[in-house]
């Protein structure tokens, strides 16, 4: 059987920049217990998410990105725009794509197939427990519409594909 | 902006554009007359951690950086133990010491191979920016290497793991001690990694000895007075014989004779430091209060403060384990005795301080009280006040809380390790510019090698401002005093 992570990254005291977090803890919820699926939520990035996401063969991320766009909006991107994401990149440490590539290159067992989702936030610079309301009201939503394209059931509308950044 | 200057700015092109950027001003004539290198913050930290209990901070202080979270784990339990006046057991402190250590390898290493050094130093500094990553470095030395770096890297993690309950975020330190003690066959396991974490280091030292100081354009590079050079004060943490600690001891601070300035305990910081504010940054910088603040100017009368592997050897009379112990002799040797001022040779020195530490988690696993199962002192009652200092990877790290009778937070003080180093960086920026950027003559190996002067500091602003961490892609906006792009440089995402 395929081992699927849902990874939420984000600081969960960091008022919005929890989104990520917040939305993989609502899927855990609708998803509930189910062989071969498993969720994280982490505040890590580049070399540090090779350990959390080693040995699975499916991994669907979801991470904040702040756009011009309204906040709540779902996004989904490409390896390659992953340093328009928060946690995907690091001043300190390598970039997620660089430190796939490494890990690769290294023969490590890294998953075949990937998602990443970002979703669009306000308010990612002050210490707080609570993100902003439309973001908060984002959750339930944004949560569904994930499940809905990563567990077979396609729907195409309810993501945007990268094209209003 | 006065009449007649251009502006060079270099900042990160990431979606959070504007937290950190270099901006060099130009005189009429193209050469430099100016450096500055802003932080924006985050904010708040403070306010959101008045009121809970101060048992919390080991915990939550871990959330203010993804980069350094061991570093902010470790002094907040410390200075946790101070607001409850307890001491941790032997194993307790030595559990924790472990733990740290494994981080510092973590932490070091990655920067070494992937970050700092052999991309500058194996690739080349004026290579293709494609090529200044860790592939190059692969390129260079052996796809051998990089499976080693990803084997070693990971037995640090490992270690981290085993002890801290999760690698990134621990949840290990609490009052007193740390929160369960070392089964006998995670002792073996670590101390079997310790010793290929001490192999590893030794071939860090010998890259470092084959390709840097056996390369005469390099060693004229990084012994270049004219970019890369500071005459500072350091600051460091050392044991009772004034040898490099990371855990705990007292700040020594030399002056750029190499001459002791002066010592001091964690909870005396203040008559020491003072941090200072410029309107054009968020981020404060730290310097000797004795001293005195002259601006961003380097020598004697200036109270700039240089902290991280430089600094901790120049303060410290040497190193704690035999073989880091000579590394440490060799490298004064090589650089003409203490102090060293060259900052290109913090590369150097976090080397030496890797091998210190992977030795240490081998004396630290073969030490018979470490499986003590005594690891916890309970805390009786409470002091109120707590300050505690560590060595951080990139600098000194001090941890200050003020709680209530019933243990609540009322006042919380950090200063960060990269703030230490902000002074030195800025200093490091402008001379690198000034010596590099002449007449309008601005490239991208001269904008790397701009970077490579506050790189060697190894920086992470996530915590020194608070603020979240993006990838470091570099750009730099030439600017005519009329608002219009002149030239602009762009480097790649890694």
């Amino acid at each position: 059987m395929k081992k699927t992570l849902f990874l939420g990254l984000g600081n969960p005291i960091l008022s919005d920049d929890a989104v990520g977090i917040r939305v993989v803890q609502e899927i855990e919820k609708m998803l509930g217990d189910r062989d071969g699926i498993c969720f994280a939520r982490e505040s890590v990035d580049g070399l540090r998410l090779l350990d959390v996401i080693r040995g699975y063969d499916r991994l669907i991320i979801v991470d904040a990105i702040r756009t011009r766009d309204r906040p709540g909006s779902l996004y989904e991107l490409s390896i390659g725009e992953l340093e328009k994401t928060i946690h995907l990149t690091c001043v300190h440490s390598i970039n997620f794509a660089t430190a796939l590539r490494m890990a690769k290159e290294a023969g490590e067992k890294i998953p075949e197939e990937m998602s990443i989702y970002g979703v669009g936030v306000r308010s990612v610079r002050e210490f707080k427990e609570r993100m902003s309301p439309e973001v908060e009201r984002s959750v339930p939503g944004i949560a569904r519409r994930v499940v809905k394209k990563e567990m077979g059931e396609r729907d195409d509308r309810c993501v945007k594909t990268r094209s209003k950044f | 902006m006065l009449k007649g200057e251009r502006v060079i700015e270099i900042k990160p092109v990431t979606r959070l554009e504007g937290h950190a950027k270099i901006e060099i001003f130009l005189d009429d004539r193209g050469n430099v007359e100016d450096a500055y290198f802003q932080i924006v913050e985050l904010r708040g930290f403070e306010e959101f951690c008045k009121g809970r209990p101060v048992e919390e901070m080991p915990r939550l202080t871990t959330r203010l950086c993804g980069v350094c979270p061991w570093a902010h784990h470790i002094a907040s339990s410390k200075a946790v133990d101070d607001v409850f006046d307890v001491e941790p057991p032997p194993a307790g402190k030595k559990l924790r010491e472990l733990g740290y250590c494994a981080h510092f390898l973590e932490s070091h290493l990655e920067h070494i191979y992937a970050l700092g050094f052999a991309p500058d130093f194996l690739v080349g500094p004026k290579s293709a920016a494609k090529k200044r990553n860790i592939f190059g470095v692969i390129e260079k030395v052996g796809a051998k290497i990089g499976k080693e770096v990803i084997k070693n890297r990971a037995y640090a993690v490992k270690i981290e793991e085993m002890l801290g309950g999760k690698s990134t975020h621990p949840v290990y330190g609490v009052p007193g001690g740390v929160s369960h003690s070392l089964k006998e066959e995670d002792r073996k396991d670590i101390l079997s990694m310790g010793e290929a974490l001490v192999e590893f280091c030794l071939f860090t030292l010998k890259v470092v000895d084959d390709y840097v100081l056996k390369n005469r354009e390099y060693l004229d590079l990084i012994l270049d007075k004219d970019m890369y050079y500071h005459e500072t004060y350091y600051i460091g943490l050392v044991d009772e014989r004034n040898r490099v600690n990371f855990y705990e001891g007292e700040h020594r601070v030399v002056d750029p004779g190499g001459r002791e300035f002066t010592r001091f305990k964690a909870k005396d910081y203040l008559k020491h430091i003072r941090e200072h504010v410029e309107p054009w940054t968020y981020l404060k910088f730290p310097y000797l209060k004795n001293v005195g603040w002259k601006g961003i100017v380097e020598g004697p009368d200036s109270g700039i403060v240089r902290a991280a592997p430089l600094a901790r050897l120049n303060v410290a009379d040497g190193m704690a384990t035999p073989r880091a112990q000579e590394a440490y002799e060799k490298f004064f040797d090589a650089l003409g005795g203490k102090p060293v001022h060259y900052t290109l040779t913090f590369h150097w020195a976090r080397a030496v301080e890797a091998l210190y530490a992977a030795e240490r988690i081998v004396e630290l696993a073969k030490d018979p009280e470490i499986t003590d199962v005594k690891v916890r002192e309970i805390p009786t009652g409470i002091k109120g006040e707590g300050v505690a200092a560590i060595a951080a990877p990139r600098g000194s790290l001090i941890h200050h809380y003020v709680a209530d009778k019933n243990g609540l937070i009322e006042k919380v003080n950090l200063i960060v390790a990269t703030a230490f180093n902000y002074g030195g960086m800025c200093l490091s920026i402008k001379k690198a510019a000034k010596a590099l950027i002449k007449e309008f003559n601005v490239d991208e190996g001269i904008l790397n090698m701009v970077e490579m002067a506050f790189r060697a500091y190894d920086p992470c602003f996530s915590c020194a401002t608070h603020f979240l961490p993006g990838q470091m892609p570099m750009e730099i906006d030439i600017i005519t005093c009329g608002g219009k792009l002149y030239k602009r440089l762009q480097r790649g995402t890694p």
